[in-house]
């Protein structure tokens, strides 16, 4: 057992590694994420951005509702909130996004009852020289 | 071949397969079977967000024949650059069998696989069932089906596999794979001959085009030419000179295989795009050769050094063939010791002049010393560039 987990813990130690070392796609220098809290008739939700350099302006972007901030230092925190109405047994997937110098990253955080996606049928075929295909239909 | 197929439809008949549905025995025959193999599409629209569905035609792509009782090939192609596909086969009238597509080739010119990121099975997509006769069975690969994107990244990929011989002359394709799924949450980055893109609700780039050229971009600079980037997180900034170089070409690649200048990434918050040719990023006159530069940067002089319409805002007429050949002869040419150690910017301009001697000269020092304030020496081996 002791072997398993090292070896699970391992490979995503080298996995994540890989991913950092590697080269990357083009992102936003901004780092957003999205948080929430039940209240009474719904979610808190806040979004979190942290510029990772000085930028001239960063706009911020959640549920429909945005907020624009000047100059912003690197490291500096902007944030911000709103609530969302989720019915009982009911729940809504919030996006969250932040802009900086034309880029945009975004988060989405889901509130309320977790969608449960049934997981899709699929057969795996082998082709003749071995090859395997897994068939969504 | 044919021996085997009768053997097949035999064992099923009898009982054979798994699933209960057991076929009546037909009469023996020949059969051909053709179509068309499309898939579902989002086309970027060049401000981040993509557009409506649109279908496209799935160029070489493997096509087989399943029988649907025992799960047995009955017979493979693969499509041509029209996403038509031609079967044929003896069999037995009548018999349960389906098309199953995947995104994977052979082919010495395109090997090339899309894969699911997490067990590296390759992606298919089943058409309906039919009883086996003589005719046409088109298949349509849905968005719903969440395979579609896997076929949009093999079509972007095929664009590459086709573009090395022509942009490359003597270079031929090496294997490349694609990881994605829908879900995937892993990065979208190149690492070791492979394309690992994001599935996830809030950023999926299966139908981010110039993602995946990106992406490419990367395989191509390990493959044809050369890259000593660090790797690591980019988003424009000045950055270390070799990876700002392998940012900037890979994006300056995405935007000549998509012979436009905008870069495109969709995500669940709109997206982001910028132009290469109206955005003007500078260097710092004073900061010297090993000075930290931007991506952006790179890509707009890659840029304006291959487009050269009449009204051009650069003076260099080149192309996007010239562009990247200079790349390829990077892989073997020997770097000047100046600047950073490794391939940069600087190394890039060295070889364009090795490459296509002095002539560009005043365009090169109007787009270099003006248009981006880069402090270029211009002291690559093809001599002194007049001023």
């Amino acid at each position: 057992m002791r072997f398993v987990v090292l070896t699970l813990l391992l490979g995503l130690f080298v996995g994540r590694a890989t991913a950092d070392r590697s080269p990357r796609k083009p992102s936003a220098p901004v780092e957003v994420r999205v948080e929430s809290k039940a209240v009474a008739g719904g979610y808190e939700v806040r979004l979190v951005a942290i510029p990772t350099r000085d930028v001239p302006a960063i706009e911020l972007t959640l549920a429909g509702k945005q907020l624009a901030f000047g100059p912003t230092t690197a490291g500096q925190r902007r944030e911000l909130v709103t609530t969302v109405s989720v019915r009982a047994g009911e729940g809504l997937d919030v996006v969250g996004s932040a802009r900086a110098d034309g880029r945009n990253r975004a988060e989405l955080v889901r509130v309320g009852k977790v969608q449960q996606r049934a997981a899709k049928p699929s057969t795996v075929y082998t082709l003749r020289d071995g090859r395997q295909i897994r068939e969504a239909r | 071949m044919r021996g085997y197929v009768f053997a097949v439809l035999a064992l099923a008949a009898c009982g054979g397969g798994d699933d209960g549905d057991d076929e009546p025995p037909g009469e023996p025959g020949h059969f051909a079977i053709t179509g068309t193999v499309r898939y579902e599409d989002r086309a970027q629209t060049g401000t981040g967000p993509l557009g409506n569905i649109t279908e496209k035609p799935s160029r070489g792509v493997a096509v087989s024949l399943i029988l649907d009782s025992s799960k047995v090939v009955l017979a493979e192609t693969i499509t041509d650059d029209d996403g038509m596909y031609s079967l044929e086969l003896d069999a037995l009238t009548g018999a349960k069998v389906h098309v199953l597509v995947a995104t994977t080739s052979v082919e010495p010119a395109r090997p090339l696989s899309v894969r699911h990121a997490l067990d590296e099975i390759i992606h298919g997509f089943g058409a309906p069932t039919f009883g086996l006769a003589s005719g046409t069975q088109d298949v349509l690969v849905t968005e719903e089906s969440g395979v579609a994107e896997a076929f949009n990244i093999f079509d972007v990929l095929v664009d590459v596999m086709d573009a090395i011989p022509v942009v490359f002359p003597g270079r031929t394709a090496s294997q490349l794979d694609a990881f994605w799924h829908e879900g995937n949450t892993n990065g979208t980055f190149y690492f070791n001959n492979g394309l690992f893109l994001l599935g996830e609700a809030s950023d999926n780039d299966g139908y981010d085009d110039t993602v995946i050229l990106h992406e490419s971009g990367h395989w191509i600079e390990e493959a044809i030419g050369r890259s000593d980037s660090p790797g690591g997180d980019h988003n424009g900034n000045p950055v270390n000179p070799t990876l700002a170089w392998s940012e900037g070409f890979s994006t300056y690649f995405s935007l000549a295989m998509t012979e436009q200048p905008i870069y495109s990434d969709s995500n669940s918050g709109g997206g982001f795009a910028f132009n290469a040719d109206t955005s003007n990023t500078k260097a710092n006159i004073n900061g010297g050769l090993a000075q930290n530069i931007s991506e952006d940067m790179v890509a707009q002089i890659l840029w304006d050094l291959a487009d050269a319409p009449a009204t051009d805002d650069d003076q260099v007429a080149g192309s996007h063939a010239m562009v990247l050949a200079v790349e390829g002869y990077l892989m073997f040419a020997s770097l000047r010791a100046v600047g950073k150690m490794g391939v940069d910017l600087v190394d890039y301009l060295d070889g364009w002049f090795v490459n296509y001697g002095l002539t560009s000269c005043p365009g090169l020092r109007d787009l270099i010393d003006i248009k981006h304030t880069f402090p270029y020496d211009y002291g690559s081996t093809a001599g002194a560039c007049p001023l």
